[in-house]
């Protein structure tokens, strides 16, 4: 188990490679592209793909680590409160929430936040708030009961039991979660484009308007190497 | 000295304690048996709050459990459950120290403890960093009666603990257990379903149907008046052999020798025997053969059938 943390993961960096080579070789590669999908290499975006890649990152990262606050702090508060009816209201609300159109929960934020970053924020928040909330309530619930109640026998508060006991042993239901909440998000993040938000949605946005073949690429070649990346890197 | 009075709980429409009175006394191991739904495990649970009766009170030395917050008072009292509960993501070291570790002991002390009771219950060093999913039935039950003695408590709650290991297993676990308590003294109270597994642990056996503790006595007295039909068919009519497990073939002598006989394989021995006589050597290399009439006269000499 030991050797497995340390042995270096060929697909992993492969990914890796593979996503680097893209964001920073494709000024040097584009004309090559271009003459074999017969597109101008003229069109290509004004902001550089490096610069494209990292606001792609701030605006997923930002939104997910949210997510991940409050879902983990709302699935702790739901379970210590003992309440299957108060549980199942929260998973309740968190499809609910899941099944409105990210275009519309976008539109709908945008007279709240205006134009730009604000809007898509708020989607990805909203769409990675289900999945990581709801594997920590069915992570926590799945516990063994022999051990919760070996952990309240022998003198532990709820707190303690949660924190010490049940927490780690919920982390790889968890970590799953939030694995399905950032593949969920890198992709979900390129229709901020649509709002004036940055990320690589602007070159794929950019390209389907100007049918323009190598700028869709440019972007989602990206995109699916990081989702890729991330699948890859929090495999349990 | 944990002193139950008049103890009722109910579930829904079904009473699993009714109006229950237990006086145990210090350093003694009781055990609480009668068959599924009897009570038991409420019984033993509302000792440590882990169970909230509707009406009664249980004393622990004297003062009213209630009075303590119930993780100060289940620091105090250790225990021990069937599926021993092991936290899986624990080594074996963690696991026992982590009540002593609640109750802010100092590195060393744990230290010495843990070695002190792994020692006692027959594990070896270097099982301290493995963990749970790599020992066997027996040896997490080993563990977990480690954890249940951490902090060196004076009460002991044991339910079940040894159900769920294999026959051979239990054997071993339970001989072990005995001279563990012979050593330590601890107040056990402990749940069973099985009359043998009673006889050969109990200072006095509390035998429960419905709710209600129907006999209260030491596991010998219990042969002499079974005269409530529940506890007879419970015991079983083969109760008085059963019982012989207890004693050992010393007790019979009054010598005192490592033969590990029990009197119950001595009767085996006499059964299998044709003329009835079983030779054994004494401690001063003697021979002597024992026959029936030898068991049954050592058995009604102090009432000890």
């Amino acid at each position: 188990m030991i050797r497995r943390k340390f042995r270096i993961d060929l697909m992993l960096t492969f990914y890796f490679i593979a996503l680097l080579l893209w964001v920073f070789g494709f000024e040097s590669f584009k004309g090559t592209l271009a003459s074999l999908l017969g597109s101008g290499i003229g069109l290509v975006s004004r902001t550089s793909l490096p610069v494209l890649t990292w606001q792609h990152i701030q605006l997923v990262a930002l939104a997910s680590s949210a997510a991940i606050l409050v879902s983990l702090l709302l699935g702790m508060i739901v379970h210590l409160t003992r309440n299957e009816e108060a549980e199942s209201l929260v998973m309740k609300l968190g499809s609910i929430l899941e099944t409105i159109p990210s275009a519309a929960v976008i539109a709908l934020s945008i007279p709240l936040f205006g134009y730009g970053n604000g809007p898509v924020l708020m989607a990805l928040w909203v769409y990675a708030i289900l999945p990581i909330l709801r594997n920590t309530i069915v992570g926590l619930q799945s516990i063994n009961p022999s051990i919760q109640d070996a952990a309240t026998g022998i003198g532990m508060s709820p707190l303690q039991r949660l924190l010490k006991i049940e927490m780690p042993l919920a982390r790889p239901m968890i970590l799953a979660g939030i694995k399905t909440a950032l593949v969920i998000n890198i992709s979900l993040a390129t229709i901020g484009a649509t709002v004036g938000a940055g990320g690589l949605g602007v070159p794929i946005i950019a390209g389907i308007r100007s049918y323009d073949p190598l700028l869709v690429l440019q972007g989602s070649i990206a995109v699916i190497l990081m989702a890729l990346l991330t699948e890859r890197a929090l495999r349990s | 000295m944990i002193r139950i009075a008049q103890l009722v709980k109910n579930y829904g429409n079904i009473t699993a304690l009714d109006r229950v009175d237990l006086t145990i006394e210090e350093g003694e191991c009781v055990v609480l048996i009668g068959p599924s739904g009897c009570g038991k495990s409420t019984l033993l649970r509302s000792i440590n709050r882990m169970v909230q009766p509707d009406s009664g009170s249980v004393y622990v030395d004297e003062q009213d459990i209630l009075n303590y917050p119930p993780e100060t008072l289940r620091r105090k009292i250790g225990y021990c459950i069937q599926n021993v509960g092991l936290f899986p993501h624990y080594t074996v070291y963690e696991n026992i120290a982590v009540v002593p570790k609640m109750l802010k002991w100092s590195k060393a002390k744990i230290e010495e403890r843990v070695d002190f009771l792994m020692d006692l219950t027959g594990l070896p060093k270097e099982y301290k960093t493995k963990k749970p999913h790599e020992l066997s039935g027996g040896e997490a039950q080993r563990v977990g009666v480690c954890r249940a003695l951490a902090a060196d408590p004076d009460i002991l709650l044991m339910d079940e603990p040894f159900g769920a290991v294999d026959p051979m297993t239990r054997v071993k676990i339970q001989t072990a257990f005995r001279n563990i308590q012979k050593e330590l003294k601890k107040t056990v109270v402990f749940v069973t379903h099985d009359v043998e597994e009673a006889v050969l642990l109990a200072d006095k056996i509390a035998v429960m149907q419905n709710g209600k503790i129907l006999g209260y006595d030491t596991p010998s007295n219990f042969a002499l008046h079974m005269e409530e039909e529940f506890v007879r068919s419970f015991l079983g009519v083969d109760y008085p052999v059963k019982l012989l497990k207890r004693h050992n073939i010393d007790d019979l002598l009054n010598q005192e020798s490592d033969s590990k006989l029990t009197l119950n394989e001595l009767l085996a021995g006499m059964l299998e025997s044709p003329n009835g006589g079983v030779t054994i050597q004494n401690a001063n290399g003697s021979k002597q053969t024992l026959y029936f009439e030898d068991l049954t006269h050592y058995l009604h000499k102090d009432d000890q059938v």
